[in-house]
């Protein structure tokens, strides 16, 4: 069957499978940013922006996508400008492996989107979905704070 | 591995229903697809995508709350509605649900119809006494602790709705869950519901979940609360009444026997809590 | 030794972006499986349902017939020669136990047959149609069944290289004897004796193992591999295989974690010869089931740990017994035991008798491997456990204790040299050592005076804090090898040659700080390649601590070397003296102030008087492995309703030496301490009745995720080390090692339990607490 997506502010058409889902459609279509960690919905590492809405991209039917509007991590960078996002986890030294990045920043992008001032604790819970092995989430937690600040216009440093 | 030839996407619950029953057993109604994705019996050929179907919440003239099936978890947290539905219970206990990630994707409908043992929202919605709604060419009512129970009763209905009743003068409810991580199901988890009447207990609801089986209400609790004030005393007496009748056993999270001091452990901090909130009913 | 003065760093020292970082952060395609190539086959593998048995017969025809199906792989069809997958340096000390297939299985989920076809879909349905009819055996689940009188062989071939005795399933066998410990006993007032268990546990990379292989154009055969061990891969497979090494490229890109379970060679052989046999590309990577139940895990042990020390608090005899469960076959079975008694004994170098005595043995369950702390991350529970009750029974705070009996600058430790990793080891003075002050600021942090013993209530929670002091290593003396060249080009640039894995660790990064300082140019102007066995020279791969100090050194002078080539060619342009001229600001300089850019003399050794490419390799085989040390204190509160134990704060103090890249070297520590703690409250692989891992998924075997990360202060105590690239010690293992302990610590400073089972489950704590208040009545 046919899909109409938009990805990363593309239109895009794709022939799927009934029972092909969304994170192995991406990647098959080139958007390697997309990882896959676990396949079952527990690492968050696939995450991507569903209409706007950060899900597990393994778990999506890509016929429900037919519609969608989808953002991957490759979407998010305007150019050579990075996102605040990204900068900022690059900045606070969040990104090891990277492996797990995609994911974060994704959720990071839903989260900061509908609260642009969280506190420490709604960092925590808008990002437990996304395992990390490498950084024990410290600079992560970091770098959500930064990107809120450089989104409202600030300094990341503060 | 799956043998999906045909995904559809009704834009009715009437057009759904019919597909259903056209395919039979081969055809699965699908929300947000958390469990579908992860396996698909074999006979199994046809997805029916009711997600975009029944996606609204409203209050109720009565000031009770219906909730559609194709609402996903993290609308209904964030529908003002629920934060105004009995102090918020809803959305506390959606916090505590898998992820936001998952959240995003999973239906209120698809929860249901999963009825996994492990389920916070199903606890809840049966301490909360929620009415489910099915569409088999015409709508018909059921409690949910009926349809958990006996699921095959309701096999090849369609899940439409979730209506909760409207919350008594004087009321509270609280839900415990004890975990192991933070992003984890439960090894046993709570929902209690207290209605008031002239500083006693005229409606009570105690339901304990992932026993690890699906979620039951605990009459001999509830019995020992009806007519009661809510005090410690009685508090403490229905914590112990239910490690006594939790239907707990071993599965590889936690011991029946453990499980058996989270139950009282549960029952006490969720009765606790809506005494507090209630001044004690009085 | 080392002439770098942190006081003129330029670039060391400095938290700089790691240079893949971007790539990272944008979503590049840098990892194995975002390469795709035309035809590739996808690899599947059938693993065994039983925990031992024969197989008797495997009938793939049906698979074969299956349309898409390129080729499948059993014992019928696969060179038989025994190896090891361990990835080890040469002649590696772990046994020649494993063939590719076998007609014998050893665990639930080893090796049975492989299928390659043109999609995962095709590959799995073929593998369902392959029949094979067992022989089951009786099956040794437990250390006890292994060594119990009689019990079965699981390794009764003959031709099996490597293991210590194999009719009584014992891997490796260890002794080691300082002194006389019974006489240090019996000089003792105060003895402990204390017994513990660790449990099985996976490093769950987020990525987990896959390998895409292709053939050039030359028809070498290229693994693109997400491993540890390039170099070691590049052999073992040519050995497996049976083709020449030179035939075989390996390259790491980029790759998503590895902790230790890449540092094997697991995958690469199968991909490898479905690639020679089809000529096409193949992709195999392990499902997250494959990775818990068939790859490599922690090594679960029961050690015991006996102290003696006289009333003063000076420690009189160690004694350490420990037995370690190494699974279906014996990768690095050998070494993390002796790891176990080599990285613990020796921090407590004032007692003077020791003994150290281990058996690694051998059972019908998931292999164990190299895993982040490598037996120290086991031995340091009982043993910090048991410094902690003695100073109890001595009136002692437990600092104190430490603090009469750790080692310190100057001094050594008979085990040094009598244990190393599988052999002897190398004799060491410690010649940097800040663990008083770590122990200082990490207890001042805390609050240690305030808290200890105050069992603070409020409700159900009881508070305690705990200390655990430990040490690690920086690389396998005499036996690592790091290497790295370095070219320059007309525009002051350098490409960096490094051989060095970085798993996502940063060392493509710190190592281009190394050579830049020395080079005196920014970080930027550094252009790194790693791991690829074509272009890289050698490095033994990311493992043993060995990275910053070992593949650092081999940086640092293969800079120098092109430093001294630089000074060369600029000496007669400015007019001065070779050994007068310094690198710096991207420019040489005289004496005098006359200054060329780096560019200008590369031109001139490119282009005009004797021309010569400005290159140079060098390497580092150290002689040393002056370890890196670790204070760890924790805060916890247990609930005793319910048994559930909450971190509130953990401070981790560390003596790295100088810390290369500030922001890196924490985010080493604060990784390893959260996996740690996941280790030690969450983290259990449950092993069924028939051998089979229960819980092999992420989402019930719980790892650490945002909502569990307590308070965490790293503290980087900065010390100097001479032998070390720029003062450098290694850092990527230690901090693993810290949570057990110091939690447990702790719990019994809030609970007065001690707890002997990892994790500390709610349940089990709960468990003990009412065992200690029945006990009490």
């Amino acid at each position: 069957m046919r899909i109409h997506v938009t990805i990363n502010r593309e239109r895009k058409a794709f022939d799927v499978d009934p029972g092909d889902k969304l994170l192995d459609v991406l990647r098959r279509e080139g958007y390697m940013g997309v990882k896959k960690g676990c396949g079952t919905g527990d690492c968050g590492a696939c995450a991507v922006l569903f209409n706007g809405r950060a899900m597990n991209s393994c778990l999506i039917f890509a016929a429900k996508a037919d519609g969608a509007e989808i953002v991957t991590v490759e979407g998010l960078a305007n150019g050579e400008r990075l996102h605040p996002v990204q900068e900022a986890f690059l900045r606070s030294g969040a990104v090891q492996c990277g492996y797990c990045t995609p994911g974060m920043v994704i959720s990071t992008v839903d989260l900061l989107s509908r609260n642009p001032d969280p506190t420490e604790d709604e960092i925590r819970e808008g990002l437990s979905g996304n395992l990390c092995r490498c950084t024990g989430y410290v600079k992560q937690l970091d770098a959500v704070k930064a990107a809120a600040r450089l989104m409202k216009g600030g300094d990341a440093d503060v | 591995m799956a043998n999906l030839e045909k995904y559809i996407r009704p834009t009715s619950l009437e057009e759904a229903w019919q597909a259903l029953r056209e395919a039979g057993a081969s055809a699965r109604p699908i929300g947000g697809g958390v469990d579908l994705a992860l396996f698909v019996p074999r006979e199994v050929t046809t997805l029916v995508d009711v997600s975009a179907l029944s996606s609204e919440c409203s209050v109720r003239t009565d000031g009770g709350l219906d909730i559609g099936a194709g609402v996903t978890l993290t609308e209904l947290a964030e529908y003002d509605g629920a934060a105004n539905y009995l102090g918020g219970i809803l959305v506390e206990v959606l916090r505590k649900v898998a992820s936001p990630l998952l959240r995003n994707l999973a239906t209120v409908g698809g929860t249901l119809a999963s009825a996994h043992p492990w389920s916070d929202v199903i606890p809840m919605f049966i301490a909360l006494g929620a009415e489910i709604e099915l569409y088999e060419g015409e709508t018909c009512a059921t409690a949910l602790e009926d349809l958990v129970a006996d699921r095959a009763a309701a096999a090849g209905a369609l899940i439409s709705r979730v209506r909760l009743p409207a919350p008594a003068g004087r009321a509270g409810a609280a839900f415990e869950k004890f975990i192991r991580t933070g992003f984890d199901v439960g090894m046993l988890n709570c929902a209690c519901y207290v209605a008031f009447e002239d500083g006693r207990c005229s409606t009570v609801r105690v339901a304990l979940g992932g026993t690890p089986d699906m979620a039951k209400r605990v009459g001999d609790v509830e019995a020992l609360l009806d007519g009661q004030p809510l005090d410690e005393r009685t508090i403490n007496e229905a914590a112990k009444r239910a490690s006594e009748t939790v239907p707990a056993r071993d599965d590889q999270r936690a011991s029946g026997e453990y499980r058996r001091i989270l139950a009282a452990a549960g029952v006490r901090r969720c009765l606790t809590r809506i005494a507090a909130e209630n001044g004690g009913g009085a | 030794m080392s002439e770098y003065a942190r006081e003129d760093f330029a670039v060391v020292g400095k938290s700089e972006r790691k240079v893949d970082g971007r790539a990272l952060v944008t979503g590049k395609p840098a990892f194995v499986a975002d390469l795709d190539l035309p035809n590739t086959l996808h690899v599947k593998i059938l693993g065994s349902p039983h925990a031992h048995a024969r197989i008797l017969s495997i009938d793939t025809r049906d698979a074969e017939g299956m349309p898409g199906v390129a080729c499948v792989l059993t014992h019928q069809n696969t060179p038989p020669t025994r190896h090891t997958t361990a990835g080890q340096g040469y002649p590696e000390p772990s046994p020649y136990d494993t063939r590719m297939f076998e007609d014998r299985v050893r665990f639930v989920g080893d090796r049975v047959a492989a299928v390659a076809a043109e999609t995962e879909a095709l590959a799995e349905e073929a593998i369902a149609a392959i029949r094979v009819e067992y022989e089951e055996l009786p099956a040794v689940l437990s250390i006890d069944e292994a060594l119990a009188e009689g019990a079965p062989r699981i390794h009764p071939e003959e031709d099996s290289t490597g293991i210590y005795d194999p009719s009584r399933n014992i891997v490796a066998d260890v002794d080691i004897d300082v002194g006389d410990v019974e006489a240090g006993f019996a000089a003792s007032d105060e003895i402990v004796e204390f017994t513990c268990e660790t449990q099985y546990a996976q490093h769950t990379p987020i990525e987990t193992h896959v390998v895409l292989s292709y053939l050039d154009n030359d028809e070498r055969l290229v693994l693109r591999s997400s491993t540890q061990v390039p170099f070691h891969v590049r052999r073992i497979v040519a050995g497996t295989l049976g083709i020449p090494m030179q035939r075989i490229r390996v390259i790491k890109p980029r790759i998503g974690g590895g902790f230790g379970t890449k540092q094997e060679v697991l995958i690469e052989d199968l991909a490898g010869l479905v690639t020679l046999r089809t000529g096409r590309p193949a992709l195999l990577s392990l499902t997250r089931k494959e990775e818990f139940a068939a790859s490599r895990t922690r090594h679960p042990m029961r050690i015991r740990v006996k102290l003696g020390a006289t009333k003063d608090g000076m420690l009189q005899a160690i004694e350490m017994e420990a037995i370690s469960n190494t699974g279906g076959y014996g990768s690095h079975g050998l070494t993390v035991l002796a790891n176990t008694g080599s990285k613990t004994l020796p921090l407590y170098n004032k007692a003077p008798n020791a003994h150290f005595y281990g058996q690694a043995v051998y059972t019908n369950l998931p292999v164990g491997g190299a895993y982040r702390g490598y037996g120290a991350t086991q031995g340091y529970f009982p043993l910090e456990t048991a410094m902690d009750e003695l100073a109890d029974r001595l009136g002692m705070d437990p600092i104190d204790l430490r603090s009469k009996n750790h080692i310190r600058v100057g001094e050594g430790s008979p085990i040094f040299e009598k244990l190393g990793e599988g052999r002897e080891g190398v004799s060491q003075t410690i010649k940097s050592c800040e663990l008083p002050r770590c122990i200082e600021v990490g207890a001042e942090r805390i609050g240690w005076a305030e808290k200890r013993g105050q069992k603070r209530r409020d409700g159900e929670w009881v508070r305690g804090v705990g200390m655990s002091i430990m040490m690690q290593g920086s690389g396998i003396p005499l036996i690592d090898m790091g290497a790295a060249t370095i070219k320059m080009n007309e525009d002051g640039s350098f490409n960096l040659l490094i051989g060095a894995t970085d798993l996502g660790t940063g060392s493509d990064t710190i190592l281009a700080q190394i050579a830049a300082e020395v080079l005196g140019v920014p970080l930027e102007r550094m252009l790194v390649t790693s791991s690829d066995t074509d272009f890289t020279p050698f490095d033994v791969g990311a493992y043993a601590s060995s990275t910053t100090y070992v593949s650092g050194m081999a940086v640092q002078r293969a800079a120098e070397k092109v430093r001294d080539q630089i000074r060369a060619v600029a000496a007669p342009l400015l007019e001065a003296e070779t050994e007068s001229l310094e690198l710096r600001e991207e420019a040489v300089f005289a004496p005098d102030g006359k200054t060329a850019s780096l560019a200008r003399v590369c031109e001139r050794a490119m282009y005009e008087t004797n021309q010569f490419q400005i290159a140079a390799t060098a390497s580092c085989v150290p002689t040393e492995s002056p370890p890196p040390f670790l204070a760890n204190f924790a805060e916890v509160a247990v609930s005793t309703e319910t048994g559930l134990v909450k971190v509130l704060h953990y401070v981790a103090a560390v003596d790295c030496g100088v810390a290369i890249n500030p922001q890196l070297a924490e985010g080493q520590m604060e990784g390893a301490l959260v996996n740690g703690i996941g280790y030690a409250l969450s983290e259990e692989m449950l092993i069924s009745s028939r051998g089979r891992v229960r819980n092999p998924s992420l989402f019930s075997y719980k790892i650490p995720g945002m909502l569990d990360v307590p308070k965490l202060d790293v503290i980087l105590v900065e010390s100097y080390e001479p032998t070390g690239p720029m003062g450098a010690k290694s850092v990527g293992e230690i901090g693993i090692n810290g949570p057990i302990p110091t939690i447990a610590n702790a719990i019994h400073d809030a609970i007065g339990v001690r707890m002997t089972h990892t994790p500390f489950t709610p349940e089990r704590v709960l468990k003990a607490l009412m065992e200690k208040t029945e006990s009490n009545d």
